[in-house]
């Protein structure tokens, strides 16, 4: 390893819209990747109630414009924001490079109008809500004005995936709340690399003055004891980590409420048209292939286990195509992962001992392995593991859906119809045509609730 | 006399660790014994076979070459669970012997109901299994045949009281802080020195009531109801009146236990057993008035394993020392999956018996770590171990420790040293993971059945 590996990544503080760089504190392990923050003043960080914040009263429409032209900046990286923070990311997880590169090169398109518009149009029926108060006449004859108030949020961010900083950015910025984000250690730089573009074109601006982010060791109660109090924040919104949900519930209490994106993972259904022809095996495995190695398989979205109907040789064939298309170089995972951990290849050598009961296709070398078993393993598979398991009917593999699960994805897409009461029954949030597990539905629920009217304080004004 | 004959033969000297062998020649030994279990096991061992084929060795020429056949301690828990919560006991069997020597399938367990029938039944036919509980409720199955049983208990005699030997004389008595009937390792230990050391009539357990592994897999099970979303409020209430039943039962049995140690205070006897059961003992004994170093200076009082996530005292340690006063209190290093402890000496050091092979590695396990300049090397402990006939005796363990090959020990004895700094790496890490991910699983959405 060179120099240059092991240097220190700086990572950049925004407080209230403005950027900060220092190095006062150093994180991480001694001869590994090590980063350095500035020193954290937690009175910058945070928005006093004693005022409203500096965007409540902006028009919706104008916040659009920012967005729109801070997407502009993004897409040609203007301030060259963008390549130095994909540098330090990469450095962090040289396996993602690719992916990165693919990502970074995509998060202007979270700023498109019709995109932003059409988020607003549906997940709070328009601008007007947001603007100003709406009055609505109720049974009683009473006139009441509803107003969906700008929020004060605390975000705990996830680092998995790139696009989830920036669309949170772009979330946000529409409530015309405060936004504090606690920076993940697996992605420092994404998030404050869009607001440092924000702060240079639209310096002093209302919106980038309602957005600080700052990293501290996740659960340090120097920091959490006192910011994660209703004096500051109205909720907290948590994205997967059962640690830091857990650590954070303790300050969870009347007036401070949690909005928790669960710990998720997902699955796919395979239905016996699969073995149509053999274009079928290739369209299927592929579409698989693409949903179960969504970043590398360290997404929620990704698929591990997938449940399918057909005779035992049929399925093996199907399983021979999968690992032929796991190690594929993909918009969203990059053709050779993490290499299988050692105790993990040990576990799966034991099962391929016994080969009446599993057979394994792939290799150990980050590129793909599938497994086929009579009953899903007990590995949590990741880093590029399939578990195909045969069932009778895919209403039958309901039973090993459950409130873990998030999406399901379905081949042939016309057989959801089929399954998705039992399944949102079992707990299932999400039900996809197989390969589309990676493209959320912008402005329709996520996780089982629409995420910009929750993040809003609704307020009356009663007649 | 084979290469293993000759080493094993080392475990009958008076103190095994103060051996006269130059470390090269037994280094050589220690090879050859290998090798020659190797041959032995690889025809019959399929992930040893499979391994080797891999790995591309079939002569272990150097410690070096050891390293990459090492199996990790999991590889006895590697089973599917749903083999035992389906009761799939032909299937159990089968993965058994992907790890094992002996032909288990050929034992028909077609009738059998549960997994201590099926233990039972193994136990029948000359397959003694013992079980150890990981916190998942997941057992590792190790399988000794009667070779291995005799083996074991040999080892198990060989550092009693270490470093000051206690005379197998059958003169004192011997108390078990634990259930005695169990399908555990130190049932079989116990039954050795119970036979070395115990006055007729005066061995006691905790409790001589069977104790069931399926106990543990019905733990197993309710987690997989809160899982699978089949549990009901009645069943988890049931499940929560139970454990407090057990505890009021286990209360009592130590209540009873602690009189039979009490009693025998002014003589010299042999008590062994966790920290829990040792921990209340003290605090009945405290109750009852008898003040701190009533022990016989003779007494021997072994106490074994960690906390395992008990909350005690910061000093609880300088407690129980004024509690048990003047008396013995010998400490040893130990694995269910290795034939030898590892006992202190008088200097405070852990002494690797001679005929086991310490392989110090790094954290992953996959390679062996050089010492340091003064001769010390931190990293994951591993051992080859020749003791077992029918089990591959290259584990790695889940522990960190500061170990030496040739620093010196102070009281004088040869070969390789490990400190009283032994900790598991599953409890090293702490602290909240800051890599923060949308992905979870099940597991993270059950709750433990009482409290919580």
């Amino acid at each position: 390893m060179t120099a240059a590996d092991t240097a220190v990544l700086p990572v950049w503080h925004v407080l209230q819209g403005v950027p900060r760089a220092g190095t006062d504190a150093v994180y991480g392990p001694a001869g590994g990747q090590q980063f350095a923050t500035p020193r954290l003043e937690l009175d910058e960080l945070v928005w006093s109630r004693l005022e409203p914040g500096p965007a409540f009263d902006l028009p919706a429409a104008e916040i659009i414009d920012l967005l729109v032209a801070t997407g502009k900046a993004l897409r040609d990286d203007t301030f060259g924001h963008l390549a130095e923070a994909r540098e330090s990311l990469t450095a962090t997880a040289p396996h993602n490079a690719r992916i990165f590169e693919r990502a970074y090169a995509d998060l202007w398109q979270l700023f498109d109008r019709d995109r932003i518009e059409f988020q607003l149009d549906n997940e709070l029926g328009g601008a007007a809500v947001v603007d100003g108060w709406v009055p609505r006449r109720g049974h009683d004859g009473r006139t009441t004005q509803v107003r969906a108030f700008p929020p004060r949020l605390v975000h705990i961010l996830a680092g998995n995936a790139p696009g989830l900083g920036p669309s949170s950015i772009v979330r946000c910025a529409l409530t015309k709340g405060v936004h504090l984000f606690k920076l993940p250690s697996n992605d420092l730089f994404t998030t404050t690399a869009v607001l440092r573009t924000m702060a240079v074109l639209f310096p002093g601006h209302p919106v980038v003055r309602s957005f600080s982010a700052a990293y501290w060791r996740g659960g340090d109660t120097a920091v959490e004891s006192i910011l994660f109090r209703p004096q500051f924040f109205d909720k907290l919104i948590a994205w997967g980590g059962e640690a830091t949900i857990r650590g954070a519930l303790q300050y969870i209490g009347p007036g401070f409420e949690l909005v928790s994106f669960d710990p998720k993972t997902s699955i796919s259904f395979i239905g016996r048209e699969v073995f149509g022809s053999d274009e079928t095996i290739a369209e299927a495995a592929d579409a698989a292939a693409t949903d179960a190695t969504l970043y590398n398989q360290e997404a929620c979205v990704s698929s591990r286990f997938q449940y399918i109907e057909g005779g035992l040789a049929d399925i093996d064939r199907y399983c021979e195509a999968l690992a032929g298309r796991l190690g594929v170089e993909r918009r969203t995972a990059s053709a050779t992962g993490v290499p299988v951990p050692v105790d993990v290849r040990e576990e799966l050598e034991v099962l391929r001992q016994m080969p009446k009961l599993y057979r394994l296709w792939g290799n150990y070398d980050g590129t793909g392995l599938v497994i086929r078993s009579d009953e899903p393993i007990d590995l949590h598979p990741s880093g590029k593991i399939v578990n195909v398991v045969p069932v009778e009917s895919l209403r039958d593999a309901v039973r090993y859906a459950d409130v873990a699960t998030q999406t399901v994805g379905v081949y042939p897409p016309e057989r959801k119809a089929e399954v998705r009461d039992a399944l949102a029954s079992a707990g299932v949030q999400r039900v996809v045509p197989l390969g589309g597990a990676g493209q959320m539905a912008v402005g329709f629920p996520h996780d089982g609730f629409i995420p910009l009217h929750r993040f809003m304080r609704w307020v009356n004004d009663e007649g | 006399m084979t290469a293993l004959e000759e080493l094993l033969d080392l475990t009958k000297a008076p103190d095994p660790i103060r051996h006269s062998l130059d470390a090269a020649d037994l280094e050589d030994l220690q090879l050859a014994a290998a090798n020659e279990r190797l041959e032995g096991q690889r025809p019959q061992i399929p992930v040893l076979d499979q391994r080797c084929d891999e790995v591309g060795i079939t002569t272990i020429k150097s410690r070096e070459d050891l390293v990459p056949l090492l199996f990790s301690h999991a590889t006895y828990k590697s089973y599917p669970a749903s083999f035992v919560s389906k009761g799939q006991w032909d299937r159990l069997s089968l993965w058994l012997e992907t790890v094992t020597t002996p032909k288990i399938s050929d034992v028909d367990v077609s009738d059998v109901t549960d997994v201590d029938g099926w233990l039972e039944r193994l136990k029948e036919h000359g397959y003694h299994l013992v079980a150890t509980s990981g916190t998942t409720g997941k057992n590792s199955f190790l399988l000794m045949d009667d070779a291995d049983v005799a083996m074991s208990q040999g080892m198990s005699l060989a550092f009693v009281g270490y470093p000051q030997v206690i005379p197998a004389r059958n003169d004192r008595p011997i108390v078990l802080l634990v259930p005695g009937n169990a399908p555990m390792r130190y049932c079989y230990g116990f039954k050795a020195y119970t036979r070395a050391f115990a006055r007729p009539g005066a061995s006691h357990t905790l409790t001589d009531e069977p104790m069931r592994v399926s106990d543990n897999i019905r733990a197993a099970a309710l987690r997989k109801a809160m899982a699978d979303g089949s549990i009901t409020p009645a069943e988890l209430a049931a499940a929560g009146a139970e454990d407090e039943q057990r505890r009021i039962r286990m209360d009592a049995a130590i209540r009873r236990i602690t009189d039979i140690v009490l009693g025998y205070r002014d003589e010299p006897q042999y008590v062994l057993g966790p920290w829990s059961t040792w921990w209340r003992l003290m605090e009945l004994a405290r109750e009852k008035g008898i003040p701190d170093g009533s022990f016989h200076p003779g007494t021997v009082a072994s106490i074994t394993g960690g906390l395992k996530g008990m909350t005690l005292p910061p000093d609880y340690q300088e407690q129980m020392a004024r509690f048990l006063g003047d008396v013995q209190r010998p400490k040893l290093y130990s694995m269910s999956e290795y034939s030898t402890v590892a006992p202190m000496c008088e200097a405070g050091m852990y002494h690797v018996a001679p005929w086991m092979t310490l392989l110090m590695l790094d954290e992953s396990g996959e390679r062996l770590v050089e010492p340091g300049a003064d001769g010390w090397v931190t990293g994951r402990v591993a051992f080859y171990d020749p003791g077992w006939q029918s089990r591959w005796g290259g584990i790695v363990s889940g522990d960190q420790a500061v170990a030496s090959y040739t620093a010196p020990c102070e009281c004088g004895r040869p070969g390789p040293i490990i400190q009283d700094s032994i900790q598991r790496y599953s409890e090293l890490s702490g602290g909240a993971d800051d890599k923060l991910t949308c992905g979870g699983t099940i597991e993270q959405y059950i709750r433990g059945v009482v409290g919580a």
